[in-house]
């Protein structure tokens, strides 16, 4: 294929005559972001990988619905991603996000180091230096959860994804002064419900 | 907090080139969340900013805790880049775009196909139009054209002449049929024809000469019939006319009769 074919644009039309090549390029180039993306709104890596199956579910039958004058394929696929998002947020509004991997191994290196220290036989240092930084990313990632859904976008696409504001702005289809507002109150919160717990175990470390 | 009140000018008004920032913890916590993603414009603020902590406790703890959280999401970040989708997820992508594919074609096959009786449809309603209108197609064969273009030759032939020509026409009705003759015989005609007797040419004298004979579907011209000597309304009129020839083994033209289209409708 040619460079101008490579671009998402070129891609989308061979998908649209029925090149399959075409659309496994595509597929490959796009589905991380939106996998991560639905991964870091969700918590969940099974049902982020149901919505990236269902926004390429959508672009294979209905490509004609992107309109290239309207914004960027990338914009388009966050979009779709967004609304398979919210409808499964309706259909299990009552259940809780899953734990990821990292979250429940540490959890279990959480239990395990507390015993070691228990009787005195500590876990190795690097082990320690582990467990530190899978509960840091556990809390982040409990935290950045349960952020209101607009500044959980903005922090996962302009942190997580390192959009810059105006790539953010497209996605999510509001200005760029309102993906920086939101990405301010997002972090402004996430540090506010990361203070407590720290200042918890400050003071029981203490003690 | 001191050094919150020291501050003259708001940091979020965007300042001209050259001026010095004055920056104060209020506008520290607005661009706090900012340092470490600066927009061009805002690279002197986040310097400002910086300056700003270092001396003072508060803000300078606020910087920490910012630290902190960049640095615990780029962790998270880069942990979570390593993250995978499941292969049955492109296997099951790859399976629906075929099966898209495969029905995408049998829509286009059927779209031809419609697109293909519309067309042979078009053309019925435009053959049985033009037969209503009674255009008849030339389909003599070329050889027959000489005979035809001798034929104009002939003496016009006065209406006078007609119940001679209707007695002759009587005797050649009557003579036996030979092989050729029942090759071309009436019953060969479609059912939608209608045929007049068959007429003899005026030098058609000899009824012996029309055995073995063979009958030929010819269109003629209404002055070339006149010129067999056959009674003609509109002599000027351009339709040609269908007739079978009486063709004798020699190959001279012993007898005509004229063949018309039956309209579907006369037939009510």
């Amino acid at each position: 294929m040619s460079g101008a074919e490579l671009t998402d644009d070129g891609l989308l039309r061979r998908v649209i005559a029925g090149d399959e090549d075409a659309f496994t390029l595509l597929y490959r180039r796009r589905h991380p972001a939106i996998f991560r993306f639905a991964l870091h709104m969700c918590g969940n890596a099974a049902v982020a990988e149901d919505v990236t199956q269902e926004v390429f579910m959508t672009l294979i039958r209905d490509a004609k619905r992107f309109d290239p004058a309207r914004g960027t394929l990338p914009a388009f696929l966050f979009g779709v991603a967004r609304n398979h998002l919210r409808k499964r947020w309706e259909q299990d509004r009552h259940s809780a996000p899953l734990l990821l991997e990292d979250d429940a191994l540490a959890n279990r290196l959480s239990i395990h180091g507390a015993s070691g220290n228990g009787n005195g036989h500590g876990a190795p240092a690097d082990s320690h230096d582990l467990f530190a930084s899978l509960e840091t990313i556990g809390r982040v990632r409990q935290a950045i959860s349960t952020l209101p859904e607009n500044y959980r976008e903005a922090v996962v696409l302009c942190e997580l994804e390192e959009m810059s504001y105006e790539e953010a702005a497209e996605a999510l289809g509001c200005p760029v002064g309102t993906v920086r507002s939101r990405l301010h109150r997002g972090r402004a919160l996430l540090l506010e419900k990361l203070r407590e717990p720290q200042s918890v175990r400050r003071a029981a470390v203490g003690q | 907090m001191n050094e919150k009140s020291m501050n003259k000018k708001p940091a979020n008004e965007k300042p001209s080139a050259g001026e010095p920032i004055l920056m104060d913890c209020e506008a520290f916590e607005k661009i706090s969340q900012h340092l470490y993603r600066p927009d061009a414009a805002e690279a002197a603020l986040c310097e400002a900013a910086l300056t700003h902590a270092e001396s003072c406790s508060h803000c300078a703890a606020l910087l920490t805790e910012v630290e902190w959280l960049e640095c615990s999401i780029r962790d998270m970040a880069r942990r979570d880049a390593a993250r995978r989708v499941s292969p049955r997820v492109e296997s099951a992508l790859l399976q629906e775009f075929r099966h898209q594919k495969a029905a995408a074609t049998r829509r286009q096959i059927r779209w031809r196909l419609a697109a293909l009786g519309a067309a042979a449809a078009l053309l019925l309603a435009l053959g049985f139009s033009m037969r209503k209108h009674s255009v008849v197609l030339p389909h003599s064969s070329p050889a027959l054209e000489p005979n035809a273009a001798a034929s104009h030759a002939q003496p016009a032939v006065t209406p006078a002449r007609a119940p001679v020509q209707a007695s002759v026409a009587a005797k050649v009705a009557n003579a036996p049929a030979t092989p050729a003759r029942r090759q071309s015989a009436p019953s060969e005609m479609s059912d939608s024809e209608y045929a007049s007797a068959f007429v003899p040419l005026p030098y058609a004298d000899d009824s012996a000469a029309i055995d073995g004979g063979a009958i030929v579907r010819v269109v003629l011209s209404r002055s070339a019939l006149a010129s067999f000597g056959l009674p003609v309304d509109d002599f000027a009129g351009a339709d040609p006319i269908q007739a079978d020839l009486v063709v004798g083994v020699d190959g001279t033209p012993e007898a005509i009769r004229l063949v018309s289209q039956l309209n579907p409708s006369d037939e009510f």
